[in-house]
């Protein structure tokens, strides 16, 4: 039960602050919390982090537990993490490492800390940010009108089976797959059937949101071999209940929505740039002269809106 | 040895004769008199008489079956699980022949938002229930019985039906999912709306008004068929979620020129998230019914294998409200199987703003009550096991949209019968709370209740009766 | 008698429809315009207002209309005209999802195309629409007419009551329980008479009229004694 938005700009640019406007139109459909997934200019080696630790008065041996493990993984942080706090208990990092010998490996062992701190996004240039509040309040807190980049995700939640915390805030990490995001409008109805399986499989949740299934099942999708397309359309199928998707990944932005069209998604593309929401009326923020809008509205539609300019731009 | 009794001992008489220790009754041959599970009887605990006849039904109409009034399933706990601890040392009671105890009720002013909150005089109003599950005069016995006590009825799906405009003093008007008969003037003369995603009798299901009583009149109301089966949809067809649900009540805000508060009714079923999301999505009022709620008509298995007992669920919608920070802005109605003022008061005590009542109110009219013997047999039913609502052959005049039927339903009795159950209710709630210490009857709580059952307990988190925790894993 | 103009931009609604509501007393015609698609513009208009909408609309617009004539310049979103009881409302692009949901009188007229699930739960009343009708659209209609001149989506019709769905162009697929008929000429007339003050008459147009098929009408038989074994 949310609002959700996509943009792709024509050359690196404020995609930030479009997907801040995007959301704060879309605030009435949940403002329980607000994130953003940006993907900023893509470096060419080493990864960056977004991240979140529970307890701040836990900061530092937190961090010092992360980067031994880090270290344990042939990786080092290459910059000195950046940290955002507020009266909260949470608070969130930014971070860029060196390259581990096996990111899913690595994640995997981050992810025994993860009472403590979770990575939330990690890739050449996603970052995903994301907190409790309102489009303004998250963006205020963390800068995000700042970010520039090329393509980005934004999303409003009105929690609907789990609980109104930081880390259960959209866009959710593909983990283990870098530079995969996702935002979902809707609930899944065999969501506890697919986690369960998946969890088999050497998946990690670490949710109960149902969205963050839509990230891992794609990617695992993928994993086994089928392309974009054929993972968004297979979810159709393979995944019940209401949703409009959107995945984002370093070249483009994927979408799926389900067999019965119960979630909307509003569409623009003007002069090589595109802009995505759940109403119209966010879409107008961006571009709000009249121009020529295409809505999703079907049943079991799919459709993959590529990042033209981006290896050129970056 | 103790297995080889015959060595043991030897009566100092002579041995009985084996025809006198079998009764000497003519019992079947091989098959001692009077043992338990006879042959007739059967012993199977998956087989019951039951089962077999549900299996027998099924088989022979090829469907599932359909009734009305409420869930058969003896599995739900009942509010007499629950018991009050009144005032004894720690606490001073009221004197409850005497001294006053508020029971006046204020429904959707929590957010301060609209003109005209509800104010009612008692914290029991008449349930939804339409006119086309209940005759015309039933529903303008219900208003005026309600008008007396100070309280409100609620139109149900359907439209609005002039007797009831016309008894009720304070409306309730539904907007349900099939939307029949909606329109901008009947919006404008309620004194609250109510939006419907689902029911306690059917959650997850629309409406369903077998084609007995589709009317010429419901017909046109409806705009239906005369005679077909209104089955109703469940989805709202202008909104899709409770995102889209905040953007509808804006709307249904503006239509009423934020005058009257709006209801969202739901059927319990995940109310700890349920009622978090409608308190979010902008209601003024969330009505919870549990599974114990009636109907006028059901797929049988829905009615007994659906939704959460009441008494679970008002806890779970309170500990909601109170976590999302919406207790005092949004007010909680609880309904479902609620008998008397006894159970009324403790859905107050947990946790409930007001109470919905249904089924009693249909029995305070005559329901079930025993008269006309002959069109109850025709039923195949008797007065007090009549569950037979939605064949509209109600013999009673309630649940019946039959002229001649409906003519059994007397509206001046009626009226008063209502009045006199709301405000004997009332008593039974005053006297509760005083006995509890309490001037207002919405200062009942949780801990003014103790459970008499591991189950209730563990349903509601009342504290055990004696050992004063709750019932712990 | 001079036009008013309300200018939208992003002002709360509440206030827009107060002046609007105002606008509507006066007997003048209202334009309304920035409406940056914005939601629940022009709720519950009294009849003999005319009201036009500059650009794109939100969610519900000209809801609960009792009379009024509106006209949307571009798209709408959800539900436009939703409840109205009388009036005529015209979009001059797209039509979003329910279009005329639960209507109850008047006319919809729709120059581009339609979402899903138009005119669903419709009670009566018109919706004509240009381009093609989306998913599921018709469903649960009472009564009316939906025309489309252009195709129909998935599911078209889907468990209709006595309403009624006429395509002139391509059906993707038919709903549940429902039955196409050969429309007779005194029926096409009818839908004519409809199309006519729009201009839209074309008589080489090959109706398909889809009606409920009434399977899904009666749960079980409507012979008394059957009621007894329940």
């Amino acid at each position: 039960m949310c609002g959700i938005a996509g943009r792709i700009l024509t050359a690196p640019g404020r995609v930030g602050a479009d997907l801040v406007d995007l959301m704060d139109a879309q605030e009435h459909r949940g403002a329980d919390s607000t994130g953003f997934a940006i993907y900023g200019i893509p470096r060419d080696e080493g990864f960056v982090l977004r991240g979140m630790g529970f307890d701040k008065a836990r900061l530092s041996p937190d961090m010092e537990d992360f980067r031994l493990i880090l270290r344990e993984h042939g990786s080092d942080l290459l910059e000195e993490p950046t940290f955002v706090t507020s009266d909260a208990r949470h608070y969130s990092f930014r971070a860029v490492i060196s390259e581990p010998n096996d990111l899913a490996r690595w994640i995997r062992d981050a992810d025994a800390i993860t009472d403590r701190l979770e990575v939330q996004s990690c890739g050449r240039s996603l970052e995903i940010i994301k907190d409790t509040g309102s489009s303004a309040e998250v963006a205020d807190k963390h800068g995000v009108r700042d970010m520039i980049g090329t393509h980005g995700l934004g999303h409003a939640r009105l929690a609907t089976e789990s609980s109104v915390l930081p880390n259960a805030s959209h866009p959710f990490w593909a983990r283990p797959f870098p530079d995969t995001a996702i935002v979902h409008n809707g609930q899944i109805t065999n969501y506890y059937t697919w986690r369960d399986r998946l969890h088999r499989l050497g998946y990690r949740f670490l949710t109960q949101n149902d969205s963050e299934l839509i990230a891992v099942w794609v990617s695992h999708e993928m994993s086994e071999g089928l392309t974009l397309e054929q993972a968004l359309k297979k979810s159709i199928k393979d995944i019940d209940g209401v949703f409009t998707y959107m995945i984002a990944r370093e070249d483009g932005i994927g979408f799926a929505k389900d067999r019965y069209a119960m979630k909307p998604l509003v569409v623009v593309w003007q002069d090589g740039a595109f802009a995505a929401a759940t109403e119209e009326q966010a879409v107008r923020r961006i571009y709000p002269g009249e121009s020529e809008v295409i809505n999703y509205d079907g049943p079991s539609i799919t459709e993959i809106w590529g990042v033209g300019n981006r290896s050129m731009a970056a | 040895m103790a297995d080889d009794l015959n060595d043991t001992y030897q009566y100092p008489f002579e041995m009985a004769d084996e025809a006198d220790i079998k009764f000497r009754d003519g019992a079947i041959p091989g098959r001692p008199a009077g043992v338990p599970s006879s042959y007739e009887e059967g012993g199977s605990t998956r087989w019951t008489p039951d089962a077999i006849a549900e299996v027998h039904a099924l088989a022979q109409l090829g469907r599932y079956q359909v009734r009305g009034y409420n869930t058969f399933n003896k599995r739900m706990p009942t509010f007499d699980d629950l018991t009050f601890v009144p005032a004894t040392m720690t606490r001073l009671p009221l004197e409850g022949y005497r001294e006053g105890c508020d029971t006046t009720t204020v429904l959707g002013a929590g957010r301060g938002l609209v003109e005209k909150p509800l104010e009612l005089k008692i914290p029991i109003y008449i349930a939804s229930m339409s006119f086309g599950a209940l005759s015309a005069p039933a529903k303008a016995a219900l208003g005026y019985g309600a008008s007396k006590a100070g309280t409100m009825t609620c139109t149900g799906e359907g439209g609005m039906l002039e007797e009831e405009r016309e008894a009720s003093q304070t409306l309730l008007y539904q907007m349900s999912p099939a939307r029949y008969r909606i329109d901008l003037d009947h919006l404008r003369r309620a004194d609250a709306l109510e939006l419907v995603v689902g029911q306690g009798a059917k959650p997850g299901t629309g409406g369903l008004l077998l084609g007995m009583k589709v009317s010429e009149r419901i017909s046109r109301m409806r705009t239906l068929p005369v005679g077909v089966d209104q089955r109703s949809t469940i989805r709202h067809p202008d909104f899709l979620g409770a995102d889209d649900l905040a953007v509808k009540l804006e709307e249904l805000r503006i239509a009423t020129n934020y005058q009257v508060p709006i209801f969202v009714k739901m059927g319990a079923t995940r109310p700890r998230y349920d009622v978090a999301i409608a308190a979010k999505a902008g209601a003024d009022v969330v009505v919870v019914d549990g599974a114990e709620g009636g109907t006028g008509a059901s797929p049988e298995l829905l009615l007994n294998h659906t939704g959460i007992p009441t008494m679970s669920a008002i806890r779970a919608a309170r500990e909601s409200l109170d976590e999302c920070g919406m207790t005092g802005k949004v007010s909680l109605v609880a309904a479902g199987g609620i008998r008397s003022g006894v159970d009324a008061a403790k859905c107050l005590a947990l946790g409930a703003d007001a109470v919905m009542i249904g089924n009693g109110a249909m029995i305070a009219l005559g329901c079930n009550s025993p008269r006309y013997l002959d069109d109850y047999r025709k039923l195949g039913t008797a007065p007090g096991a009549c569950h037979h609502c939605h064949t509209g052959l109600c013999p009673v005049g309630i649940a019946t949209q039959d002229p001649e039927l409906e003519k059994r339903m007397h509206v001046a009795a009626g009226a008063e019968r209502i009045a006199r159950y709301l405000a004997a209710m009332t008593m039974e709630i005053t006297a509760l709370a005083k006995a509890c210490g309490k001037s207002s009857v919405h200062n009942l709580e949780v801990e003014d209740l103790r459970a008499m059952s591991f189950e209730a307990s563990a349903f509601t988190g009342v504290k055990m009766a004696g050992i004063d925790r709750p019932f712990e894993w | 008698m001079s036009e008013i103009v309300i200018d939208v931009g992003k002002r709360p609604i509440r206030e827009i429809n107060e002046e609007i509501q105002a606008a509507c007393k006066t007997g003048s015609p209202i334009r309304v315009v920035n409406t940056l698609s914005r939601h629940n513009l022009g709720i519950g208009l009294p009849p003999g207002v005319r009201i036009h909408f500059e650009g794109s609309v939100g969610y519900y617009c000209g809801g609960l209309n009792t009379g009024a004539t509106v006209s949307i310049e571009r798209n709408c979103g959800w539900a436009v005209a939703e409840g109205m009881s009388a009036g005529h409302v015209t979009v001059g692009g797209y039509a979003g999802m329910s279009c005329g949901a639960a209507m109850t009188g008047g006319l919809i007229h729709v120059k581009g195309d339609s979402g899903p699930r138009c005119g669903v739960a419709m009670k009566a009343g018109n919706i004509v629409v240009e381009g093609k009708i989306g998913y599921q659209s018709g469903f649960m209609a009472h009564q009316g007419k939906i025309i489309a001149l252009g195709g129909a989506g998935h599911s078209c019709a889907d468990a209709l009551w006595a309403g009624e769905v006429w395509v002139a162009g391509e059906i993707d697929s038919l709903g549940v329980d429902v039955n196409v008929v050969e429309p007779t000429a005194e029926e096409v007339a009818e839908v004519d008479a409809i199309l006519e003050p729009l201009g839209l008459v074309d008589s080489s147009r090959n109706w398909r009229k889809m009606i409920s098929g009434q399977r899904l009408w009666y749960f079980q038989s409507r012979d008394a004694g059957a009621w007894l074994m329940i």
